[in-house]
């Protein structure tokens, strides 16, 4: 028999090992997350750069209020909500085709949307500029070809808007897939019944009832939209188009350099993201229960009919412009010495492939990227499941305290994250800067929110009465995590390794600003070739790297079953 | 791939980590270790010959470059070093000038050394940093004397290639009657929307062109460029692709891809204008707190041999400083050209910082 | 020996879910802890199996004290040698029949578990199906995998958290016999939570009923079906018929004066509200009532409202002293018809009406 102290409920109990990890956990995640936050703050009061003496100012703040910051942020919520609008709109559209009517070609499309979100920005971004600038393809081509002065500028508010909702598309029909195909189809039923057309019926029945989810998606855009590094940073500086993250890049790339007034900058987008998604968990806490019943039942498709080819044509334009045409511009000018439009007089070569393939660099760089993502997101995973485990099984004191903690870095940009562990990591006598280790802790921090969403919602369905069972059974806590818990959530571990390897595969904007010579990775390679205007080397890297990127998912997606739900 | 999950946020007092007081001593002494190190090593240099030098790098085993020559020439450089001394591991890091000089000091500062040897075009942060704040380490590397001695600064840094600036245009777009000759073509009307540039605020070659515009009397250039819708590109080979792309027709950039482009066959035209052109060298310097030393020294060293040179000039694009290098195949050697005045020495820094606040009134950037 | 609990409190947040219960389970007793959802049977239960903590009283198993609220101390579960078997199953997926119900010994570090398994497997007939997993069975099959795990280990205490609800009612039955049967070739005490009052009365040695958290009666089947305490454990097992009934001098009688032959307590005379407790089937339908009384016997006269073919029997629904009392008959009725109903005074108990106190085992006796 033994002695336990006297509480309420059973999470409170100290348990061999349990305990221990817990502090470790929370320890680690509070030092993750309050760190480059802590950082800002203290940065944003200083008027040197970080290690260099100087004196503590109020002036970075009072600067927020300057007009070329007011602009910038103007501009940046313009932007933002611009896409927002039209990402959501045509994603929604393309979740409501695919899912709602008898499109021919539902599966290839989910495929292909899958494919376009994992594309990266600013690749995107790079091969957009081949064909929007005004030197770009569409110019050349108009000229050529019809004698037209097009004076397309993809330099401009609005060529950025339109990479950028090319970008997001695939992820508001992702968030949009779930509450399409879990509506309970009595509701559309009853309305068709009483004698609504079809497009009568999505007016006033479908997206109404869609509103939360709409709504709830539409804050994650707004936020990916004012996090967006990549994109805003290529398009916007030739054409003098700035927003708040491109500002906060500028500030510390080129002097007179301003870190101060960076993360000032920094901590305000911070502050606006972060509303954003404290709004969205309102909203998705609220309206869910109305429309998911979980009895999806037959849907009867609506049928097209004159709309097919229409819609088949919006559809086969999305993916051109989102994945096929980039894909096949990288490839071409990847292939020639310098730049011209027209394919047939073109000076054809390999050498770029050759330098990278001989390039040390390179090999580097791919090395590094191969452990970060490999080594990093089972570190997220593990980090993201204990977590979760803690705050939504055990409960023990404080765990909504960690799992605010957790939730913290997931309003911070990219970028801002960066010079946040710049300052922090450049005073800190932790010999991190520099290191591997740092850009995995970057990393971990960005995308820790999803690995314990992911694995939380697993242990929010196990039953708990599993475990129970074990513990009746005569296993310690400890043995029902692991012969139980554990095994039973491979399926969504996997989901979130799958998850997190490509999200750090891709990842730029977190390390752009504390990259060193040894631990720059694939991204801010293909990045510095791109700052260099060596189109060559930068598109060649690009396919490569997003050849890279396709064989690891299917190995990923083939050894792991469990991630292919997702 | 859902984000969604239902669940509230509550929020509550946050935890504040703790100090590790221990763990800061411990590591404070053991980075003072690891910094004495290569002091001593270089107390050990005077009376020590070359090879001593050269054996201390090869038991360093290791150098990091920072540096802002054109990325897809920097492997071959690295490894025809690799090829003269084998044993020892490079990488890089390349960076715009402006940045790079950004990068060295924020780590400079903190007391993050991770530079061995550094090439750049310096600005007046460097120059500070390089004369007076202790930044670069002061040596005779022995191929100094085969160099003339204005590329010697204090021995600190030696100038090892030459950049100047100069006007380009598309030679498919722009028909050779209507070729710019001179700076004032670039506010020429005519090409309205169609000059390309690099920023004064980003760019030291502009800075010392700008500072020669005033003198030769062109002045209010910010003005007039922006009448003119001047884009800003990033750097020389921003510019450089901008013109070759047809985003713009003309545009004025530091020669450094001008070389190279030409050889592979580009369509551009150039001119180094008759009234005169600032140009900008690029020197090495050996930084003082270097953790590979003697490996930096020894780059250093060998970038300024004549196998050194005739490599940084085929990859670098730009004429080398060092006497009897075959000039490059396209552009002019330094020596030919009309007027040719050093960035450095015409524009004091409170001149440029003026220059660069102007231009940024001008062109509303913050 | 067996299971003793006493003056268990179980508090949640703001609301006492137990407010102080007691009872003792005797070495090879089958108890039921019975009662509406919320009384807090299943809370009992969970706090025998160590799976929460009590906030008052104390449990004690085979003499030893596993929980005790006052002095904090707290065997864990998993060092109570427990067999639990849970509404859901609780069979884990990944792994298979045999795995299934070897964990109770692969966690206490046995090595041959073979024949425990097979043992056990036997006992619930499921031995054919050992390499299958849970997926493959139905759900009769998952409750008596879970059977057979909870019994392997010999455990010192059975518990029951309603296992049949999930099953139809034909599985139901047989896997009820089942459970009886194993209980007592084992000899273990047993605690079994339902609601069903079906489950209680065909399996338990006793049964105890809870309401609000409180102990209402605590007696064998018999006790709870023919001497309920009160009206709501009357209410809630078998069918029941209430009578207003007043006392008018020496005797009792319904609110029309009639009087009325009943069983009745001298506590009845407290002045407490009381109603008297008939059930359905213990009235006789007559077309022809003799014309004499029978001593000891009711008799009424009313007429049929309604009638529900329910196969077994026929249940009418009659209008009789100013209320409506349900009785069964093989032959139908028209609605409409007069007819007698007759019934003896022992089947005529008077109840206090409607209170929630607690009582022990004893009930009232004939007066």
């Amino acid at each position: 028999m033994n002695r336990w102290t006297k509480q309420n409920t059973i999470a409170q109990h100290r348990f061999n090992f349990l305990a221990p990890l817990y502090a470790l956990v929370f320890a680690a995640v509070a030092l993750m997350a309050l760190v480059p936050v802590l950082a800002l703050v203290l940065g944003s009061l200083r008027d040197s750069p970080p290690g260099q003496p100087g004196n503590w100012t109020l002036e970075n703040w009072v600067n927020l209020a300057s007009p070329g910051v007011i602009d910038t942020l103007i501009t940046t919520i313009q932007v933002a909500c611009l896409t927002t609008i039209f990402s959501m709109i045509l994603g929604t559209m393309l979740a409501l085709i695919i899912h709602r009517t008898d499109f021919r070609w539902p599966n290839a499309m989910t495929g292909l949307l899958g494919l376009s979100f994992y594309f990266p920005s600013f690749i995107l971004g790079m091969a957009w500029i081949v064909i929007g600038s005004p030197g770009g393809l569409i110019n050349d081509l108009m000229r050529e070809l019809f004698d037209i002065e097009a004076n397309l500028d993809i330099y401009s508010v609005s060529g950025i808007v339109l990479v950028m909702v090319l970008h997001q598309v695939p992820f508001v029909y992702l968030t949009m897939r779930g509450p399409v195909l879990g509506m309970d189809p009595s509701y559309e039923e009853a309305a068709r019944t009483s004698g609504a057309s079809a497009f009568t019926m999505l007016r006033r029945v479908t997206l109404p009832m869609l509103s939360y989810a709409l709504a709830s998606s539409a804050l994650l855009c707004l936020v990916m939209s004012l996090e967006q590094f990549g994109i805003p940073v290529l398009l916007g500086i030739p054409g003098r188009v700035t927003v708040l993250a491109t500002q906060i890049y500028l500030l510390c790339r080129f002097p007179p350099t301003a870190y101060g007034l960076a993360a000032a900058i920094g901590l305000t987008l911070a502050a606006i993201t972060a509303l954003a998604i404290l709004l969205q968990r309102r909203l998705a806490s609220g309206g869910q229960a109305v429309v998911t019943t979980g009895k999806a039942g037959r849907i009867t498709p609506i049928r097209l009919g004159a709309w097919r080819w229409p819609v088949n044509i919006f559809c086969g334009l999305y993916i051109s412009m989102g994945l096929v045409l980039p894909t096949i511009i990288l490839l071409y000018t990847s292939l020639i010495k310098f730049f011209t439009g027209n394919p047939l007089t073109a000076a054809y070569t390999f050498r770029n492939y050759i330098s990278i393939w001989e390039s040390e660099g390179t090999q580097l760089a791919t090395l590094n990227t191969l452990l970060v993502s490999g080594g990093g997101a089972l570190v997220g995973v593990m980090l993201g499941a204990a977590c979760s485990y803690f705050t939504v099984r055990l409960k023990p004191t404080g765990h909504r305290v960690l799992d605010m903690l957790v939730m913290l870095p997931f309003g911070v940009p990219g970028v801002v994250l960066g010079l946040g562990l710049l300052w922090a990591y450049a005073y800190l006598p932790l010999p991190l800067y520099g290191t591997m280790t740092l850009i995995v802790v970057a990393y971990v921090t960005r995308f820790l929110p999803y690995a314990t969403e992911t694995a939380g919602a697993r242990f929010v369905q196990l039953d708990r009465s599993l475990e129970e069972a074990a513990w009746t059974a005569g296993a310690s806590r400890q043995t029902g995590v692991w012969r139980i818990v554990l095994p039973l959530s491979l399926p969504s571990l996997q989901s979130g390794y799958f998850l997190l390897f490509m999200a750090f595969f891709r990842e730029i904007s977190a390390t752009i600003l504390i990259f060193t010579a040894s631990t720059s990775v694939l991204s801010v390679s293909i990045w510095s070739y791109f700052e260099q205007a060596d189109w060559g080397m930068a598109s060649a890297l690009s396919i490569l790297a997003m050849i890279l990127m396709l064989g690891i998912m299917s190995a990923l997606l083939w050894a792991m079953p469990g991630a292919r739900q997702r | 791939m859902t984000l969604i999950i239902a669940r509230a946020l509550r929020s509550r007092t946050t935890t504040h980590c703790q100090p590790l007081s221990l763990r800061r001593t411990i590591t404070t002494f053991l980075a003072t270790l690891l910094l004495a190190i290569p002091a001593t090593s270089v107390w050990a240099q005077p009376g020590a010959g070359w090879q001593t030098v050269e054996a201390l790098a090869k038991k360093e085993g290791t150098l990091s470059l920072y540096h802002n020559l054109r990325p897809s020439g920097i492997e071959k450089l690295l490894s025809e070093f690799r090829k003269t001394y084998p044993g020892i591991k490079t990488d890089q890091m390349r960076l715009g000038s402006a940045p790079l000089i950004e990068r060295f000091a924020t780590e400079f500062s903190a007391g993050r050394n991770l530079a061995d040897v550094v090439i750049t075009f310096p600005d007046e942060t460097m120059l500070k940093g390089v004369d007076n704040g202790g930044w670069a380490l002061e040596w005779t590397p022995p191929e100094l004397s085969a160099f003339k001695p204005e590329i010697n600064r204090g021995n600190k840094m030696f100038a090892v290639h030459t950049s100047r600036n100069v006007i380009i245009w598309n030679k498919q777009r722009v028909k050779p009657a209507d070729a710019p000759k001179e700076w004032t073509d670039l506010w020429d009307p005519k090409w309205k929307g169609k000059v390309a540039m690099d920023p004064p605020w980003r760019s030291i070659a502009v800075q010392g062109l700008i500072a020669h515009w005033s003198n030769i009397g062109l002045s209010d250039s910010a003005q007039k460029l922006k009448a003119n819708d001047v884009r800003f590109f990033e750097g020389s080979a921003g510019v450089f692709q901008a013109v070759l792309r047809g985003d713009a027709l003309v545009g004025t950039l530091a020669d450094l891809p001008l070389e190279p482009g030409l050889v592979d066959g580009a369509p551009i035209g150039f001119v180094y204008p008759k009234s005169g052109t600032a140009i900008n060298d690029g020197y090495v310097m050996v930084p003082a707190k270097a953790p590979h030393i003697n490996a930096g020294k020894l780059f250093a060293n060998w970038i300024m041999s004549a196998h050194g040179q005739a490599v940084l000039q085929e990859i670098g694009g730009l004429p080398s400083t060092r006497p009897g290098i075959t000039p490059p195949k396209f552009i002019p050697a330094t020596s030919s050209l009309s007027n040719v005045v050093d960035s450095l020495a015409i524009s004091s820094s409170a001149q440029q910082a003026q220059a660069i606040n102007t231009w940024r009134e001008v062109f509303g950037i913050r | 020996m067996g299971i003793s609990v006493r003056d268990l409190v179980k508090v949640y947040g703001q609301s006492t879910v137990i407010k102080g219960i007691s009872f003792d389970v005797a070495d090879g007793e089958f108890v039921t802890l019975l009662g509406p959802s919320g009384c807090g049977k299943t809370t009992t239960l969970r706090g025998i199996a160590g799976l929460d903590t009590i906030d008052g009283g104390e449990i004690r198993i085979n003499d030893q004290i596993v929980s005790n609220a006052s002095s904090g101390v707290f065997v864990p579960p998993h060092e109570r040698n427990l067999g639990m078997v849970f509404q859901s199953y609780a069979v884990w997926p990944h792994l298979t029949v045999a795995q299934n119900v070897a964990f109770p010994l692969t966690v206490r570090g046995v090595q041959d578990t073979t024949e425990a398994v097979q043992w056990a497997l036997d006992i619930v007939g499921m031995n054919h199906l050992a390499a299958r997993r849970p997926s493959e069975l139905s759900g009769g099959q998952q409750q008596r995998v879970a059977l057979a795990r909870a019994i392997v280990g010999k455990p010192q205490v059975l518990l029951f958290d309603e296992p049949l609800s999930n099953l139809d009612a034909r599985l139901r039955d047989r896997t009820r016999a089942e459970i009886s049967r194993i209980q007592r070739e084992l000899r273990v005490p047993a605690i079994y939570v339902t609601h069903d009052q079906t489950e209680a009365l065909s399996m338990s040695d006793r049964i105890i009923v809870l309401n609000a958290g409180l102990t209402i009666q605590d007696g064998t089947p018999t006790q709870i079906y023919h001497e309920p305490v009160n009206r709501f454990v009357a209410d809630f097992i078998g069918n029941a018929n209430f009578l207003n009934i007043q006392r008018r001098g020496p005797t009792w009688t319904l609110p029309d004066g009639t009087p009325l032959l009943v069983t009745a307590d001298a506590k009845h005379l407290n002045g407490e509200p009381v109603v008297a407790l008939l059930r359905p089937e213990t009235i006789r339908l007559e077309d022809h009532p003799p014309n004499q009384a029978t001593p000891g016997l009711n008799r009424l006269t009313g007429t049929v409202v309604s009638s529900i073919f329910l196969g077994q029997h026929i249940e009418h629904l009659i209008r009789v002293a100013g209320t409506e009392l349900r009785a069964f008959s093989r032959e139908p009725l028209e609605a409409g018809k007069a007819i007698t109903l007759s019934f003896h005074a022992s089947d005529c108990r008077v109840l206090i009406d409607n209170t929630n106190e607690q009582h022990t085992t004893h009930s009232p006796t004939p007066h």
